[in-house]
C-alpha cells in the first residue's frame, strides 16, 4: 500500500488547498502564532537586559531604532493583530457563534486588523518618523 | 473535450504514483463516476475505483476531484466548469490500488465509538419511539453515509493517526443528541482526550467536503460544549 | 481512551488556551499603551521605564501578562507538536521539555525584573 500520511505529505497536500478560507485562516493563525513565540523570546531577552545590563540595553535599543528593526516591529504588530483577531473568531465558534458565516467573519476580522494597525501607525509615526 | 488526469498506482508495478490523462469528447450529462466507468470500459480496463449505488447512498465512491473530496456519483463533470479534472484517491489513508484507499482506520475509529443506540431499559413491543421534535437535534448527522470525505479532508487526520476525526466525532454527537441513548457520559468520555474533540482546529474542511451537507464542524463544537456542560454541572 | 486525569488535563488546557488568549487582548493593549504610547515623544530610557513599572497595579498586570503569554505560547507550541505526532511517548517528552523551558523563562523574567518591581 502507498502511504498517504506524515508531515511531508501534510505540507504538500495542504499547500494545494490553502485558498480555502478556513484552511487559510488556520495556516495564518499557526504561522503567526509560531512567529509570535519567537518574537516573545527575543523580546524577553531584550527587555530583561534593561534590568540586568543597563549599557547593553541602551545599545540594543539603538539597534532597534534602525528603520529595518522598526519595520520588523511593525510587521510583528500586524502578526499579533491578525493572530489575536482570528483567535477571537475561533473562540466565538467555540461558543457556538458564527459557524455559518466563518468565511465572511475571517475577512471582516482581517479588515479590522489592518484598520487597527494603521491607527497604531498614525500614533507612533511622529516617534519613528522623527528618528 | 475534458481531460481527466487520473492518479494511478499499482502496488505490483509502481514504486510511485503516476498520473494518466484520458480525454472524453462529450461530457454532457456525465457524472465523474460515469466518466471513470467510461474510461474503464473504453480506454483502460485496469483502472480501479469503488462504487455501487450511483445515487449518493452507499458512500463508496468518494474521491478527490481537483483537490476536494466529493462523491463521484453526484458530481456533474460540466458543473465543475474545468477542461482538466484531476482525480485522486481520498487523502490520508493508504492507497491499495489506483483510487481505492484502505478504509481500515476509518472503520476502526467508527467501531471504537460504539456507533449504535445503547439502552438498558426493556425494549418496548414495537420500537423506541422518537418524537419529530426531539429527532430534529440530530436529523442532519443521522444522514451520514460513511463515505469518509470529511475525515480524509482533515489535515490533522493525515498526521495524527489516532485522532478520531470528524465522521466518528459527528457520530458520537448523533447519539449524544439522541434522547433515547443512555450512555451519554461514556460517549463524552470517549471524546474528551487528546485524540478527541480538543484536537479539532475548526478549519471547516470536513463540513465543506460532506456530500450530505452535514455540518460536521458544528457537531464537533456541539460535542465540546456538551463535554464542558457536563464537567461543570458535575462539580456543583 | 484517555484516563480521567488525562482527559481533565486536555480539557483544561483547551479552555485555558482560549481564556489566556482573551486575557492577552486586554493585557497586551494595556502593555502597548503604557509602554509605548503614553508619552510617545520621548525616546524610551531606562529611568522612565523603571518608574512606569513601579506600583502595585503595574506589577500585577505585568506579571499576569508574563504568565498568560508564556502559558499561551508554550501550550500553543505543544498543540502544534501534538497535531504532527500521535505517539504518546514523543508527546509526553515534548510536553516535559516545553514545561521546563516555560517555567525557566517565567522565573528568569520575574527575577530579572525584581529590582524594578521593588523600586
Ligand atoms: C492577542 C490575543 C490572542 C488571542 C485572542 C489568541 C488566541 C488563540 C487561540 C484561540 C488559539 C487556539 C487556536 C486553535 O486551537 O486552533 C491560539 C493558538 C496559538 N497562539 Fe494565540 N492568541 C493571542 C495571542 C498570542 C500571542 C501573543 C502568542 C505568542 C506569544 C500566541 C501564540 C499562539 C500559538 C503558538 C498558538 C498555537 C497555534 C496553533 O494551534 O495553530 N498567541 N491563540
Ligand atoms: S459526515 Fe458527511 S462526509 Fe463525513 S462520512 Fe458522513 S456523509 Fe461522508
Ligand atoms: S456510488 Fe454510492 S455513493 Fe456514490
Amino acid at each position: 500500500m502507498l502511504k498517504q500520511s506524515g508531515f511531508g505529505y501534510y505540507v504538500r497536500k495542504i499547500a494545494r488547498t490553502w485558498k480555502e478560507t478556513g484552511t487559510l485562516a488556520h495556516i495564518v493563525h499557526r504561522v503567526t502564532g509560531i512567529l509570535l513565540v519567537v518574537y516573545l523570546m527575543v523580546h524577553i531577552y531584550v527587555v530583561t537586559q534593561a534590568s540586568l545590563n543597563g549599557e547593553g540595553y541602551e545599545s540594543i535599543l539603538k539597534t532597534f531604532r534602525d528603520p529595518l528593526f522598526a519595520a520588523g516591529e511593525l510587521i510583528m504588530i500586524m502578526g499579533g493583530l491578525v493572530h489575536g483577531l482570528n483567535g477571537i473568531r475561533l473562540t466565538l465558534f467555540d461558543m457556538g457563534i458564527g459557524l455559518k458565516h466563518q468565511k465572511a467573519m475571517f475577512w471582516a476580522f482581517m479588515v479590522i486588523a489592518v484598520a487597527i494597525w494603521f491607527v497604531g501607525l498614525a500614533i507612533v509615526w511622529p516617534v519613528i518618523g522623527g528618528g | 473535450m475534458v481531460t481527466f488526469r487520473v492518479f494511478r498506482f499499482s502496488p505490483e508495478k509502481d514504486k510511485k504514483p503516476r498520473y494518466v490523462d484520458y480525454n472524453i469528447e462529450d461530457t454532457c450529462g456525465l457524472t465523474v463516476l460515469d466518466a471513470l466507468k467510461l474510461i474503464k470500459t473504453d480506454m483502460d480496463p485496469s483502472l480501479s475505483f469503488r462504487h455501487s449505488c450511483r445515487s449518493a447512498i452507499c458512500g463508496s465512491c468518494a474521491v478527490s476531484v481537483n483537490g476536494k473530496n466529493m462523491l463521484a456519483c453526484n458530481t456533474q463533470v460540466d458543473a465543475l466548469g474545468k477542461s482538466r479534472i484531476v482525480i485522486e484517491p481520498l487523502p490520508g489513508y493508504p492507497v491499495i490500488n489506483d483510487l481505492v484507499v484502505d478504509f481500515a482506520p476509518f472503520f476502526g475509529q467508527y467501531r471504537s465509538i460504539r456507533p449504535y443506540l445503547v439502552s438498558e431499559s426493556q425494549p418496548p413491543e414495537k420500537e423506541r419511539i422518537q418524537s419529530v421534535e426531539a429527532r430534529k437535534r440530530y436529523d442532519a448527522p443521522a444522514q451520514c453515509i460513511m463515505c469518509a470525505a470529511c475525515t480524509t479532508s482533515c489535515p490533522i487526520v493525515w498526521t495524527d493517526d489516532k485522532y478520531l476525526g470528524p465522521a466518528a466525532l459527528t457520530k458520537v454527537w448523533r447519539f449524544v443528541a439522541d434522547s433515547r441513548d443512555e450512555i451519554t457520559d461514556e460517549r463524552l468520555a470517549m471524546v474528551n482526550n487528546e485524540y478527541g474533540v480538543w484536537r479539532c482546529h475548526t478549519m471547516f474542511r470536513c463540513a465543506e467536503a460532506c456530500p450530505k451537507e452535514i455540518d460536521t464542524t458544528e457537531a464537533i463544537e456541539n460535542l465540546r460544549r456538551e463535554v464542558l456542560k457536563r464537567a461543570f454541572s458535575r462539580r456543583r | 481512551m484517555g484516563a480521567p486525569t488525562e482527559s481533565k488535563r486536555s480539557m483544561w488546557l483547551w479552555i485555558l488556551q482560549r481564556v489566556s488568549g482573551a486575557a492577552l487582548i486586554v493585557l497586551l493593549l494595556i502593555h502597548m499603551v503604557v509602554l509605548h504610547y503614553m508619552d510617545p515623544h520621548d525616546a524610551i530610557v531606562i529611568s522612565e521605564v523603571k518608574i512606569r513599572l513601579q506600583g502595585l497595579t503595574f506589577m500585577i498586570i505585568n506579571n499576569l501578562l508574563l504568565g498568560f503569554v508564556i502559558f499561551h505560547a508554550f501550550n500553543g507550541v505543544r498543540n502544534v507538536v501534538y497535531d504532527y505526532t500521535s505517539d504518546p511517548r514523543k508527546r509526553a517528552a515534548v510536553s516535559a521539555v516545553l514545561v521546563i523551558i516555560a517555567i525557566f523563562l517565567f522565573a528568569f523574567a520575574v527575577w530579572a525584573f525584581l529590582p524594578f518591581m521593588l523600586g
